[in-house]
């Protein structure tokens, strides 16, 4: 199966070993994969800012790269969100790219989502000894309502140790440029997510959104750095879990 | 206190909020019993998403047919013996209501709960026209009591702890007794009662109108509503042009979904419908219902972009589990309308200059939305906000544009992106300390501060995802060879 | 009313939904409520069924309840008001009254009890000042409910002449006599129940209808439930099976 893979501008630049997790569990699962060099960013940051007119660049720009792939598999859920779900309302102005966006819209998944849902597979025959527990990103989850994939995959990884994290449901605070307008209530909201995350007694947090993973990691090192929390609790894309043997 | 009731700069509010630690636990602590109670009953019933829909469509038709239903309402609440009143704003409202208390030479009047009052500034009006006012709700007695605004629109007196409480009692009303809140909800009892049998006039809000037969209901648990319409003589009732339901079956559904969303129960204690006064020859009740429909900027909403925004049941779901305002409480948001609702509609009314911090105040994780029992996107609605300032009116700072105009342009253009991601990392990888992360004087850079204050940061890496996958690509091609 | 304001009003709101010259519709069709998951729910339950789940949500609730039968009634309601400490009881001059002959059994009851009862009987004619007064300092108030819903635990209580709005709400104690042919499982019914009242004759619709479900509460001072705020503190429900 040929698939085009999203990787997410945050991978890129500074989780790269993420996005080649993300491949090799791909390709292990026979996928043939195609990654567009001219690929930035899905414009999210800048809508969710109100600057629907400038994020249309990116847009366009990640439209152009995808519109005629058969799958598109996106490593991060919000992108994915914003792909599927978002692009429609910010060109009903545009029929033709409306019509281009709807188009990519019926054939972007998320990551797990596409493993379960499309590819049928939950045991992808990972192997991972350590104590996991996982955060549910909002728009991943409750907003383009995969629930269950991330966790079909996880609970098929041999010697895992799953821990359900309390109220996993909520926020982590990072809501893309509030971690920077808002940085007052971003950090008491990121510090009452890793206090949670610590108290379930997980070395490892996953997740399936690299931007709240990286908000949620830059507080977990902060505190165990401060010495408010005991260990180093590690962070990993649920992709790097699923590319453990 | 009318609608906005603090105008310091939003950070400046916000601030002294994160640092009130009573009022984050209280909040905290109010968001999980609320958590708790509205899951458990709401998973009592598993046709909640189709009533959900229901309620959302009921107040779409209404919405939709807004002039009709009012004017069906006034007609049918005349036919029933009340006297209907239109008020175009705030200032209009307190007059109407102004001359009548003149009218009946009233000194004292008694209120349930009524945040359209708030919205109005009812109180100070007539406070100035030397008229008494007593707040009988425990939370609001226990506000006008310690002359505090409310953090929440069902439970606004969360931010007190009971032994404030106490100490306010017995400061102002010479009570006597411990902190146990029985006790100190028994003395209100006693010292409300007084007034409640005394008071000219009394003044309710209203949940629901009922169209077809010009009803206003109250909703209540404390029974403050019961008393305000069944023992003074004189009734006026303030309802917001939009909380208009066709009929009685209406209630039935948006009962259903008030309840269990406001406070995680599946009814009220009471219940209150009211269909004009007393009848002839009854010894209590009204002998003179006054309704004041008031518009205050609803019919600016109607019809539009936010039109949605007037579904609302004014129910606090999105409060209790918005994420933001578990930290900020209502205070934060500096207006009778606070989280994700008065996010979206506190702009509405007083327009962006005034409150254009607020829709920034979310991340857009979408809990709101979930959990609003009429549906409302509320997310949306504050993307739609952002959006207009920053693409229509342009009301954000020239700085913040720029930045974002040319970020843009980098993360729309490979080959931009690729130079500057470049540069980046160089200068990251320069500064960074021996972990790898930015360094500590990062704190002071602006935007960038925002995060190192609280949270590490790494360097961008020389070698992106797409640099290590062209590598993976061409090793796959050699070995294919 | 005023109608040139009201003529305003709502051509404002006319104009704002985009009517054409800004003209308020004569006519719109009624919300279709019949597909609302209210119409089929709770179908299926049984006469016994329903009660059964009155008395369960009384006890979720903490809400006194007793049965008994007609005959049976005026005991079951001095026992209810001995339950809760006697006092002064005010009560109704509805039919239920006379057809209970419960005003000659009051009167019969203040003769013998040394004082531990006293009886007010709610009287229209005696003026609003009177009929309040007694009221308020009663410590138990007895009325007859229309009818009763099940899934809260819900007296739907009308006021009329014989039986004001104050008799449920300024006594500490309220003593509620439902019958229990008239409990029905949800509000849906109550809802279009009135609206049928309504719909026959406008003028003989109640000022007030109350939905009562316990005793009056608050949770304001630290989220501390507290029974009795400004209505009644305790409440028992007479459920007569006639």
């Amino acid at each position: 199966m040929k698939i085009h893979l999203f990787q997410q501008c945050l991978i890129d630049m500074f989780y790269p070993h993420v996005g080649m997790a993300g491949v090799h569990v791909l390709e292990n699962l026979g996928c043939e994969l195609v990654v567009p060099k001219k690929q930035v960013c899905c414009g999210q940051m800048f809508t969710n800012s109100g600057y629907n007119k400038a994020a249309m660049d990116a847009i366009k720009n990640t439209i152009e790269c995808f519109e005629n792939s058969e799958y598109v598999v996106s490593m991060s859920g919000s992108c994915a969100f914003a792909i599927r779900d978002e692009y429609h309302h910010f060109l009903k102005d545009e029929p033709e790219w409306l019509h281009r966006a709807e188009k990519l819209s019926s054939k972007i998944y998320e990551f797990t989502e596409f493993i379960t849902d499309v590819l049928g597979v939950e045991d992808v025959g990972a192997r991972f000894n350590e104590s996991v527990t996982y955060h549910t990103s909002c728009h991943v989850t409750r907003l383009m309502g995969v629930k269950e994939p991330p966790f079909k995959l996880l609970r098929n990884v041999k010697d895992i140790n799953l821990i359900e994290l309390p109220r996993a449901d909520r926020c982590c605070g990072f809501g893309g440029t509030f971690s920077v307008k808002n940085p007052e209530i971003n950090e008491v909201m990121t510090r009452e997510k890793a206090l949670e995350i610590a108290s379930t007694g997980a070395n490892v947090i996953s997740g399936s959104d690299q931007a709240c993973l990286m908000n949620i990691a830059g507080m977990l090192d902060r505190l165990h750095k401060e010495g408010v929390i005991d260990r180093r609790i590690k962070v990993m894309h649920i992709a790097e879990i699923l590319n453990c043997r | 206190m009318s609608l906005i009731y603090d105008n310091r700069p939003y950070k400046t509010r916000i601030k002294e909020c994160l640092a009130d630690d009573f009022k984050v636990a209280a909040i905290k602590k109010a968001q999980d019993v609320f958590y708790d109670k509205r899951n458990s009953v709401v998973a009592e019933v598993p046709e909640w998403l189709d009533f959900r829909a229901e309620a959302a469509a009921i107040r779409d038709h209404v919405l939709n047919n807004l002039d009709y239903y009012v004017n069906q309402f006034a007609d049918n609440a005349e036919k029933a013996g009340a006297k209907v009143h239109f008020a175009f704003d705030d200032k209009e409202a307190n007059q109407i209501a102004l001359n009548i208390l003149r009218e009946k030479e009233a000194k004292m009047i008694v209120k349930s709960k009524t945040i359209l009052t708030e919205e109005i500034g009812l109180n100070e009006v007539l406070e100035e026209a030397g008229i008494e006012v007593n707040e009988t709700d425990l939370a609001e007695f226990i506000l006008q009591t310690a002359v505090s605004p409310p953090s929440h629109i069902v439970v606004p007196g969360l931010h007190f702890e009971r032994n404030r409480i106490r100490e306010i009692f017995a400061e102002k009303l010479g009570y006597t007794g411990t902190e146990n809140p029985e006790e100190m909800t028994h003395f209100v009892r006693g010292y409300v009662r007084e007034r409640f049998l005394k008071a000219d006039v009394g003044v309710n809000g209203c949940n629901f109108a009922v169209a077809a037969s010009g009803t206003c209901t109250i909703v209540s648990n404390e029974g403050n509503g019961r008393m305000a319409s069944s023992i003074p003589k004189t009734q006026i009732v303030f309802l917001g042009t939009e909380r208009i339901v066709p009929d009685f079956k209406a209630l039935d559904v948006m009962m259903e979904m008030l309840n269990r969303s406001a406070v995680g129960a599946k009814i009220s204690n009471y219940f209150s419908m009211m269909t004009g006064p007393q009848r002839s020859g009854e010894a209590d009740g009204p002998e003179e219902m006054n309704i004041i429909i008031i518009d205050n900027g609803r019919s600016g909403i109607l019809g539009g972009k936010f039109q949605e925004m007037l579904r609302c049941i004014r129910c606090g779901a999105c409060m209790n589990i918005c994420p933001v305002y578990r930290h900020i409480s209502g205070h934060g948001y500096g207006s009778v309308y606070p989280g994700p609702m008065g996010a979206v509609l506190t702009p509405l009314f007083k327009g962006y200059e005034v409150a254009g911090d607020l829709p920034y105040a979310s991340t857009l994780c979408g809990a709101c939305t979930e959990n609003c029992p009429v549906a409302i996107p509320l997310h949306e609605l504050l993307m739609e906000h952002r959006h207009i300032m920053a693409d229509i009116e342009k009301t954000r700072p020239k700085a913040e544009e720029a930045i974002f105009t040319a970020a843009a342009k980098v993360f729309g253009n490979s080959t931009l992106f690729d130079l500057g991601t470049k540069a980046g990392a160089l200068g990251m990888n320069l500064i960074s300390n021996n972990e790898g992360n930015m360094p500590k004087w990062t704190q002071a850079v602006p935007v960038m501060g925002g995060w190192t204050k609280s949270k590490e940061m790494g360097s961008l890496k020389f070698k992106k995802f797409r640099d290590l996958y062209a590598e993976h690509e061409k090793n796959k091609k050699k070995e294919n060879k | 009313m005023d109608e040139a304001k009201r003529k305003q009003f709502i051509s404002r709101l006319s104009r704002a939904l985009g009517r054409d010259q800004a003209l308020c519709p004569a006519y719109v069709e009624d919300f279709d409520y019949s597909k609302g998951p209210q119409e089929t729910m709770y179908q299926d339950l049984s006469r016994d069924q329903v009660i059964a789940m009155f008395k369960a949500e009384c006890d979720k609730n903490g809400t006194k309840y007793v049965n008994t039968t007609p005959d049976k009634l005026g005991e079951t309601i001095l026992a209810a008001i001995a339950d809760w400490g006697n006092g002064k009881v005010v009560f109704p001059s509805t039919k239920e009254v006379e057809e209970y002959k419960l005003k000659e059994l009051f009167a019969k009851d203040a003769e013998t009890n040394n004082g531990e009862r006293t009886y007010f009987q709610w009287d229209a004619s005696l003026g609003r000042q009177a009929c309040i007064d007694n009221t308020a300092n009663a410590d138990i108030g007895v009325t007859f409910a229309s009818c009763g819903i099940a899934e809260t635990a819900t007296v739907v209580q009308e006021s009329t002449v014989e039986s004001g709005r104050a008799i449920s709400l300024l006594p500490d104690t309220h003593i509620a006599v439902v019958y229990t042919d008239t409990i029905r499982p949800r509000m849906t019914q109550t809802m279009e129940m009135l609206q049928e009242r309504y719909n026959a004759d406008p003028s003989a619709f109640p000022g007030n209808i109350c939905l009562i479900s316990g005793p009056s509460r608050t949770a304001d001072i630290e989220l501390v439930r507290v029974d009795g705020a400004h209505g009644p503190i305790q409440c028992t429900y007479i459920l007569v099976d006639r």
